[in-house]
């Protein structure tokens, strides 16, 4: 019995965290994209054609971070989640109060930690789309940059101080060669 | 010999003025060691604040930091020219601080000078990327 409430408790307190998403139909290759998918967090179930990849990851489009769901069934996890990354399978996840969800939207929970753009401090380790890209031109163009041997980016972080718009820039670096490892706030000025 | 010594010496000839004579001694020597190490503090603090005051003079302006200038002919001496710019962040005492808790000219130069830095880093290694701010 001690067991069944607590179970319920766990489930109760999950679903209560559980960050939702409306499951849009905008068709990501419709949109300006400004990086390839990082951030990728890829769930594989059985299939009956083998195996089923849905994977969630995060694209600059237009002016800011999206996170998007792409899912893909393959004989191997490989196969599968290399085409649920495919970008043209891609749909964008909309951030929406449940209250707000008809009765013909799908809506998409999880469990999995949200990622946004937040403020971030030196030294921290981050998801790579917890910081916002560089708005200068050359960085839109060429947004990685190679240092002491790791890839590493420009950041840029607005916040406001006593009704003023306060402008951070910062240079982070991927932690790891793997290719969806954290990412290392070097500098902020 | 100092007056001082010279006139504790004197003190001390006669027997019966021994014991004031030893204490007085005492007190003399002792006030001439306090007088040297306070005299020694002194200058020690005098001499660190001029070369704190002489140094921080010597810090570049907002407007000569910002007028500075790196192109890829200045990547042989890197080094030299980061070591040069972080002298200026570190005169200004902002070598090492959080840009939240600055105030606006301590926050803007910081960050001008931060951006020579990352620019010349980023620059020397990526020659394609070379740009001023």
């Amino acid at each position: 019995m001690k067991l069944a409430i607590a179970l319920t408790l766990c489930v109760t307190t999950s679903v209560a965290m559980a960050d939702c998403y409306q499951r849009s139909n905008i068709k990501i290759t419709q949109q300006k994209i400004n990086t390839v998918p990082t951030d990728i967090r890829t769930l594989v179930t059985p299939d009956v054609n083998g195996q089923k990849c849905v994977a969630r990851y995060r694209l600059h489009i237009g002016d800011a971070w999206t996170t998007v769901e792409g899912t893909a069934v393959a004989r191997t996890e490989t196969e599968a989640c290399g085409q649920a990354l495919d970008v043209k399978r891609g749909v964008a996840l909309g951030e929406v109060a449940p209250a707000t969800v008809g009765a013909d939207q799908q809506l998409v929970c999880s469990d999995l930690p949200d990622i946004r753009v937040r403020p971030v401090r030196r030294g921290e380790l981050i998801w790579e789309s917890e910081a916002d890209l560089h708005s200068h031109l050359l960085e839109r163009k060429q947004p990685y940059f190679v240092w002491k041997q790791a890839k590493c980016r420009k950041f840029i972080e607005r916040t406001s101080q006593d009704q003023n718009l306060i402008i951070y820039q910062g240079v982070m670096c991927q932690s790891t060669t793997a290719k969806n490892s954290k990412w290392l706030v070097l500098d902020k000025y | 010999m100092s007056v001082c010594d010279r006139m504790a010496v004197l003190n001390c000839d006669r027997f019966d003025q021994a014991q004031d004579c030893k204490a007085s001694h005492f007190w003399t020597n002792k006030t001439g060691q306090i007088v040297k190490l306070a005299a020694t503090i002194l200058v020690a603090v005098l001499l660190v604040g001029c070369a704190t005051s002489h140094r921080s003079s010597q810090a570049l302006t907002y407007a000569q930091l910002d007028a500075l200038r790196y192109t890829n002919a200045d990547c042989p001496k890197l080094d030299q020219n980061i070591q040069f710019i972080e002298t200026q962040l570190r005169l200004k005492g902002l070598l090492n601080v959080d840009p939240t808790k600055l105030d606006e000219p301590d926050r803007v130069y910081n960050a001008t000078a931060r951006i020579l830095i990352w620019n010349l880093r980023i620059g020397c290694h990526n020659p394609t990327r070379f740009s001023n701010k």
